[in-house]
């Protein structure tokens, strides 16, 4: 007896009758066959795949750029005032658009009527920054 | 996969090199001691250079900026006109002129003194001396950026130069 046919011979004819018929119902997958499914399935998705594979490098990349650009406009604000266009609107004091000797002078003519409306110290440092050719090549 | 991720990471970075190389670029001042560097000794010249501002009212503000253009001019110092209103020294970067490195220079002053005591009219408002490099004419371009009355108003004035070539080194 082997072990095959061993648990059939406790079971009433017609059950097993019934399931040796089903088994003979059942396709059977050589190793050629499963091999030749695996290629047809690797030459199906493949390109699939590797198409995939590169959108989603391109989105990384395309997210990093993005981050990079976002934190560069972050730390350069280029649209909002910076500490010189503060300075430079708050030195404008006849509001010609421009900041020249004449404020200066503006501010000369306020001290000269009240010495405590500005202090020298402020006329001397607008003069400076208005004649000033910049700084030093390689200075702070 | 992994080479595309190594590509974009190459991507950043070269873009944050491009921005900070951008930002290096744009921070440069300009050379003045190199274009000083190309002449020899016995190019070089000094003179003195009269600005004059006319004023059609009394002049109490002025302020200018004088440039050569080809770039052999170098300024090494400033004194002041003519009129008692503007006795002192005028205003101007004196620390560029004394590292050698004006190339240009603003020069600017003011009075507080009485209306009668303003000038009229053309008046020689600063000297500025100049030390002048190569064999070629200097091409001087005068602006006059601001001049006003004593109420503080700008005025419609203008500026001119005389050249005064002084000796060759």
């Amino acid at each position: 007896m082997t072990q095959e046919t061993e648990p059939f011979d406790q079971l009433p004819e017609a059950i097993v009758a019934r399931l040796k018929a089903r088994d003979r119902g059942l396709a059977l997958l050589t190793p050629a066959v499963d091999r030749a499914v695996e290629t047809a399935a690797r030459e199906q998705f493949a390109p699939r795949r590797s198409r995939t594979a590169a959108a989603r490098g391109w989105r990384y990349g395309a997210a990093a750029a993005a981050a990079v650009a976002l934190i560069a406009v972050f730390i350069a604000q280029p649209f909002s005032p910076n500490d010189a266009d503060r300075r430079r609107l708050a030195d404008d004091i006849d509001d010609s658009g421009r900041v020249d000797v004449l404020d200066a002078f503006a501010l000369a003519r306020s001290r000269a009527g009240d010495p405590d409306a500005v202090s020298q110290s402020r006329i001397d440092a607008l003069v400076a920054s208005i004649v000033s050719l910049g700084p030093a090549e390689g200075a702070l | 996969m992994r080479h595309t991720r190594i590509a974009a990471l190459f991507g950043v970075v070269a873009l944050g090199l491009a921005l900070a190389g951008m930002r290096f670029a744009l921070a440069q001042p300009g050379l003045a001691a190199e274009s000083a560097a190309r002449f020899t000794s016995s190019d070089v010249r000094f003179a003195t250079i009269d600005v004059y501002v006319d004023s059609p009212e009394p002049l109490a503000a002025w302020q200018f900026e004088l440039r050569e253009a080809t770039g052999s001019m170098a300024v090494v110092g400033v004194e002041n006109g003519e009129s008692a209103a503007f006795a002192g020294t005028p205003h101007y970067d004196l620390d560029a002129v004394a590292q050698g490195r004006a190339e240009r220079i603003i020069v600017a002053d003011y009075s507080l003194g009485e209306r009668a005591t303003l000038p009229v009219g053309r008046t020689r408002v600063a000297t500025v001396h100049v030390r002048l490099m190569g064999a070629q004419a200097p091409e001087f371009q005068l602006q006059l950026i601001a001049a006003g009355n004593a109420a503080g108003e700008a005025i419609d004035a203008a500026a001119v130069i005389e050249l005064q070539e002084g000796r060759a080194e």
